[in-house]
């Protein structure tokens, strides 16, 4: 076991978990965060449980980043990036950045585990993100979950009383050439839902889909429990607009019913996004470096086993936090193979 | 317990980076100090850092100290980093108390005066706690590197072939005469051009030519003891010759039961199920046709009847229709609730497969079916075309229906469950110990479970999940010794009734009842002398130390070590 060690790009969930993982099994790792703290995108999620636990992996992800801030085989370097790599697998040296100076690491193998970028809502102007108030995403929703710890309308701070959730936006859209389901979203609104409802009962929730996309072990449980209530209405009808006026907090569209199959038109004061996964901006430049090949929609696939680079979590495509935790202790069994073993 | 004169409490003020600063001044410093037993009180801004808090170890070496109490937030925060600086501190790691006073005091008394009686309360109860706690050690089980895998399918081999490269030996065990599971009913990959069964055939050959796994097929299980570094598994062979196998780690991988709906009219031979679809496109030359050679022109699929939730059967479909559209001929539907598209490249399959002309009908409610000359006649309430009314706005006349099979918690997993103590909730599928934190680690130390038991999903998750629980047995197994604490329960035998409440109660199958004695006290009249006294014993290993047996013991006999109830009474007391 001596001698080895494991360079981790990100810090995000994916990141954090495999450094924990790989502690365990005794091989000691250092992570470079580009941010200014560790966990990455899962790190702003908030509790969605309403009567229940909903199954949403936020406090895991509080949970492992605590405790790898306590392991000290996980050497963590937060606002460094890697500048370049050379050596061969096994014995790499590698480039970063921090703070203006530069460090020489060496690695026997490397782990990119770099995850994804949300997508800008604004590149659907139709939808009128960042022209209404009253239009948000679901991601700015969960972090109002979190800091205020209740649903309030960015306009006039009050609490709203019609919320819709539209789904697939930047998902499955060939408009914005995005061939791809972005998996989490579904049940992440459905979530949503049931926290808000659970908190307010008086709030009426929609949600606009295409289809439903089912996520792990509880989502027959959570669709049923969804089905049941009064107050959520799935309606399989993805509107095309948003109607508003600057001033005015009432949002209006227009979709076909489906119980009677006509158009219709409905007023909503809060609308929000079910944004999906996008590829990272940068995730040329890392691609670049250590010569990952990338599929057709842009996320990295997996390089060759003798490589001695090895993906994990959300930048093979999108994940939700449960699976990206399942996805980098696989991960972490292939670089114990890839070491020869214990 | 120690006199409060023979111990010497040091207390940590912590003030959570200044929100607590206004509780604990000056005067509640000076309050602390002159309590009975405490040698030392220093203040620091943040000691859920760890680098703080090993500066502040530094004092208490030299304050000779042999208990600490926290003032601070909550225990989570210092927990970890204290016991490990407890140890090299040559101080037991469990000789130290929090008392919480952000949360219990700072969060939720508003008045001042109020608010600084009551943490005045909370630390002088830990305080006078503290002479109370006693050193824990720490125990050493041996973990020899062999690991049983139970079930033969394609989850068992891929966890079997990672452990056994991973310089693990692996016992595989299946019922079948042969490994390899259900995965050779498919043809074709939904996502790569490789075809199953020559995937199939390496896999199992990986296997077989392993030399760190034996397998051992046609065996049924029929027991389960032990703990993590001895586990001993005992099997029934097909000639009925009992063994036992050992093992420091146990992977449990079942797979889930798929039964072909054919009830009702499903049973005609017009419905087939999705693995007689794919022997058929296995065994088509170019078109596919009937029994008596009449070319079939149309398809359909026929999904998410009972099974709403579940991917496969949207994925085995797209993927079907797009082999059946390679004859141009051949008109394919799909009829279903969802498109379930949540796999890598499905989206593309999906489009490509309607661009191709294969038709996507969508449902709420359930078709209705018939049978018109041997064909047979789907009525659906398209939910995109149904305009107004209740009518069954489409009828689709069909040569086959492809009906999905039913996915269904295995059978087996009652038996399992009894077997090993792996609790089965209601749905039927096992659970792991703590679905969030604790994902595919049963509730025994060193068992995991993995694929189609916890519930169904696709293959590539299910060897996903293979692997992840492999990971989780090469963790355990990664030392010569795994090392605990001594933080565990501990039954008085000579109090001990043999009542068998702990062992039920016990969530982690830790508690076993044996042979104690020769003699039983409970016998007054009429003395049996052959009679063997029987006493619950805890298994160290297996202990999480969570204390529910010790709330149920009826006599009392179950002490927690690190929880005593003159602690607990001194906690909740006056």
């Amino acid at each position: 076991m001596r001698g080895r060690h494991i360079l981790i790009i990100g810090g995000g969930i994916a990141g954090v978990t495999a450094a924990l993982e790989l502690a365990e099994m005794g091989i000691p790792s250092t992570i470079v965060e580009r941010e200014n703290r560790l966990g990455g995108r899962a790190s702003v999620f908030a509790c969605k449980a309403s009567e229940k636990c909903n199954k949403c992996f936020a406090c895991v992800v509080d949970n492992q980043i605590q405790e790898v801030t306590r392991t000290p085989q996980v050497k963590i370097m937060t606002r460094t990036t890697l500048e370049g790599v050379s050596g061969k697998p096994g014995r790499f040296k590698a480039q970063v950045q921090s703070n203006g100076g530069k460090t020489l690491l060496e690695a026997s193998a490397l782990l990119v585990a770099t995850g994804v970028d949300f997508f800008d809502a604004r590149c659907k102007p139709e939808y009128g993100y960042g022209m209404f108030q009253n239009v948000i995403t679901a991601q700015d929703l969960d972090e109002m979950l979190r800091s205020t710890g209740g649903v309030y309308r960015p306009s006039d701070g009050k609490i709203p009383s019609k919320i819709a959730f539209f789904q697939c936006v930047g998902s499955r859209d060939e408009t914005i050439g995005h061939l791809w389901c972005s998996k989490v979203c579904c049940a992440y609104a459905l979530r949503f839902m049931k926290a808000i409802r659970h908190q307010n009962p008086e709030i009426q929730t929609s949600f606009f889909y295409i289809d439903i996309q089912p996520l792990g072990r509880s989502f027959q449980s959570l669709l049923q429990s969804c089905r049941q209530d009064e107050g959520m209405r799935l309606i399989r009808s993805l509107p095309s607009k948003i109607y508003g006026r600057r001033t005015s907090t009432d949002l209006r569209m227009r979709f076909i019913d489906p119980v009677s199959g006509e158009i219709v038109e409905e007023g909503f004061d809060l609308i929000v996004l079910s944004i999906g996964m996008t590829p990272r901006q940068d995730a040329d430049s890392i691609a670049q470096v250590l010569q990952i090949p990338k599929n057709e929609e842009g996320f990295y696939r997996s390089p060759p086993e003798n490589s001695g680079i090895f993906l994990s979590g959300a930048c093979k495509g999108p994940r939700d936090i449960a699976n990206s935790i399942i996805d980098t202790k696989s991960t972490a069994q292939k670089i114990i193979q890839y070491l020869g073993g214990m | 317990m120690t006199s409060s004169d023979d111990c010497r409490i040091a207390v940590f003020v912590d003030h959570c980076e200044g929100t607590l600063s206004h509780l604990l001044d000056g005067e509640m410093i000076e309050y602390i100090s002159g309590l009975p037993g405490v040698v030392s009180c220093d203040q620091d801004e943040n000691l859920s850092s760890p680098e703080r808090l090993e500066m502040l170890t530094g004092r208490l070496a030299k304050g000779r100290a042999d208990r600490v109490v926290i003032v601070g937030g909550s225990p989570r925060l210092y927990e970890k980093s204290f016991r490990r600086l407890g140890m090299t501190e040559g101080m037991n790691p469990y000789m130290f108390l929090v008392a919480n006073v952000r949360e219990q005091v700072a969060w939720t008394v508003h008045d001042r005066e109020r608010a600084k009686e009551k943490a005045k309360a909370i630390v002088a109860k830990r305080v006078r706690e503290a002479p109370f706690l006693t050193p824990i050690g720490r125990e050493k089980v041996k973990v020899p590197k062999n690991a049983v895998v139970i079930g033969g399918g394609m989850v068992g081999i891929r966890a079997a072939l990672m452990l056994a490269d991973a310089n693990i030996g692996v016992t595989l065990l299946t019922r079948a005469k042969d490994i390899g599971g259900k995965a050779i009913q498919l043809t074709h990959f939904y996502d790569r051009p490789d075809d199953v069964s020559s995937w199939f055939v390496k896999q199992v050959e990986g296997v077989k030519r392993h030399r760190n796994i034996e397998v051992k097929t046609s065996v049924e299980l029929k027991g389960f003891e032990g703990y993590l570094g001895d586990y001993r598994i005992n099997l029934q062979n097909s000639l009925g010759k009992r063994e036992v196998v050992k093992g420091s780690a146990v992977i449990l991988t079942a797979g889930c039961d798929v039964v072909p709906n054919t009830e009702g009219i499903f049973g005609h031979r017009c419905f087939i199920s999705p693995p007689q679809m794919e022997a058929m496109l296995r065994n088509a030359k170019k078109s596919l046709k009937d029994e008596k050679g009449n070319p079939i022109r149309t398809v359909s699929f026929l999904i998410d009847l009972v099974n709403e939730t579940i991917k496969i059967d949207s994925a085995n479909a797209v993927k079907n229709a797009l082999l059946l559209k390679k004859d141009p001929d051949c008109t394919v539907y799909v009829i279903c609730r969802d498109v379930k598209v949540s796999l890598d490249g499905m989206e593309k399959q999906y489009r490509e497969a309607r661009e191709k002309g294969v038709i996507f009908v969508k449902y709420n409610d359930t078709p209705r079916f018939s049978l018109v000359n041997g064909r047979v006649n789907v009525e659906v309430k398209e939910v995109s075309t149904r305009m107004g009314g209740d009518e069954y706005s489409l009828s689709i006349l069909s040569d086959l229906v492809v009906v999905s099979e039913k996915f269904a918690p295995p059978q087996d997993n009652e038996m399992l469950s009894s077997i090993l103590g792996i609790p089965l909730p209601e749905e039927g599928y096992l659970m792991e110990d703590n679905p969030q934190f604790t994902q595919m680690r049963a509730n025994r130390r060193g068992v995991f479970i993995a694929g189609g038991c916890r519930y169904p999903q696709t293959l590539d998750e299910a060897l996903v999940e293979a692997e992840a629980a492999a990971s989780g047995v090469t963790a355990l197994l990664s030392q010569e010794v795994y090392e605990f604490d001594l933080a565990i329960a501990e039954i008085d035998p000579e109090k001990c009734a043999a009542c068998l409440t702990c062992p039920r109660v016990c969530p982690h199958s830790a508690i076993v009842v044996e042979q104690y004695a020769e003699r039983n006290i409970y016998i007054t009249g009429g003395y049996k002398k052959d009679f063997k006294w029987r006493a619950a014993r805890v298994l160290p290993p297996q202990c999480y130390g969570c204390g529910i047996c010790v709330s149920s013991c009826p006599t009392k006999a179950i002490t927690l070590k690190h929880q005593t109830d003159a602690e607990i009474s001194l906690q909740v007391g006056p």
